[in-house]
């Protein structure tokens, strides 16, 4: 108290100009970060029209074999069995009305890692090495459903969308980054090495846990998934696919325990 | 008040301040020199970064920190019309910014004049 005393009145009046402008910056920063970005975001990502979706997949699509995605090796029979498996999962309405995916299934060899991905309009390309990782249609189904949970929820757009916001507004309080920009940018606009949240991928679990449920009364599928891509990554240390954009696996299984007590109820 | 009648009052103060023992005149000044703020000053605390922040800078603390309780409630309760009260906030304090001339020449006369009314007072030598 001592010291409140000893200070002039223009000291006070400067430190409570100053303690004032730190916390509601802060706060501010945080309500942006965590509830106008992914509000905007989602609000921006729905009313973008329906032809930059397509073109996004297009161009998804042609970048495959930048990234060494090469043609399948499954038969004829095999393609037509997960694209039958595929078809009967997909939804008959997106989260937002206004969206009209269209889904298709894309199968390539990848020999990096197992891997599955969705791009921006629907189409979600599974690799034979993700599949020959996979038990039985049960576990592929798990999968599916689960990048059928991003297109459902809009994630990719939405991720694009808050890069494009953060990288505005940085470079608006920063000055110029274009740079940095451009290849935030481009980098999201691929479904590849699209990193999505935390919130997006539990999300998309949660989705597929209960599209699970509903077929065959459980999600033990998507937790067996899960653990098998543990030992995979834990075998391979640089492995960065699937999962490492995805939150901790043992995190997710819990979360998905705890799904199937509640669903069990 | 308006500027002239604010003028007037201040040319008044001077003449006052004129009237003043040299010692007593330097004594004010200094007081005079640490106590006036500036407009320019007051205008940008008004609206930049964060609203408000210029009754601080006037020393009406209950004020300013109304107005910073009122725009961090906003803030953590943005979604559940929070942003009503920011509005609101930059509403009743904006206009401010376009009278900040007028209200820092009021309370620099009032500085000027409660430091004569010392003086008066304690009779300072
Ligand atoms: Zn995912």
């Amino acid at each position: 108290m001592s010291l409140l005393q000893n200070l002039t009145d223009q000291q006070k009046q400067w430190s409570a100009i100053i303690i004032s402008t730190v916390l509601v910056l802060t706060l501010a920063t945080y309500k942006f970060i965590y509830t106008v970005l992914p509000y905007s975001s989602e609000a921006i990502a729905q009313s973008l029209p329906q032809s930059i979706y397509e073109a996004l997949d297009e161009s998804g699509i042609e970048s495959l074999s930048d990234h060494q995605m090469l043609d399948t090796q499954l038969t004829a029979e095999q393609q037509a069995h997960y694209s039958q498996l595929f078809q009967a999962l997909v939804p008959e309405q997106s989260e937002h009305a206004e969206l009209t995916k269209t889904y298709q299934l894309l199968f390539r060899s990848w020999e990096e890692k197992p891997n599955a991905f969705a791009l921006a309009n629907g189409t979600i390309v599974i690799t034979d090495e993700m599949i020959s990782l996979l038990n039985d249609d049960k576990q592929v189904q798990a999968v599916l459903l689960h990048e059928i949970g991003h297109v459902h929820h809009n994630h990719v757009v939405e991720s694009m969308v808050k890069v494009s916001i953060v990288s505005v507004t940085l470079s608006i309080l920063l000055g110029d980054i274009s740079a940095v920009a451009d290849i935030l940018v481009s980098g999201a606009s691929i479904g590849i090495g699209a990193k999505f949240s935390r919130d997006a991928e539990t999300q998309a679990d949660e989705y597929a846990a209960a599209r699970l449920v509903a077929l065959h009364g459980d999600n033990q599928a998507m937790v067996e998934v899960l653990q098998k891509l543990k030992t995979v990554s834990d075998e391979n240390a640089n492995y960065t696919s699937w999962l490492s954009s995805h939150p901790a696996l043992d995190e997710r299984v819990t979360h998905l325990n705890n799904h199937v007590h509640e669903f069990s109820h | 008040m308006d500027m002239q009648a604010l003028q007037a009052e201040e040319e008044q103060l001077r003449q006052e301040i004129a009237k003043l023992p040299d010692e007593q005149k330097q004594y004010y000044y200094q007081q005079e020199k640490l106590k006036v703020k500036d407009p320019d000053t007051y205008a940008v605390l008004n609206w930049f970064v964060v609203v408000g922040l210029h009754h601080f800078y006037l020393g009406k603390f209950g004020r300013g920190a109304i107005n910073i309780v009122l725009i961090l409630l906003g803030l953590a309760f943005l979604e559940l019309g929070g942003w009503i009260v920011l509005i609101l906030v930059f509403l009743l304090e904006l206009p401010q910014l376009f009278f900040s001339q007028r209200i820092v020449y009021r309370y620099n006369n009032q500085v000027m004049a409660s430091i004569l009314d010392e003086i008066h007072n304690k009779g300072i030598s």
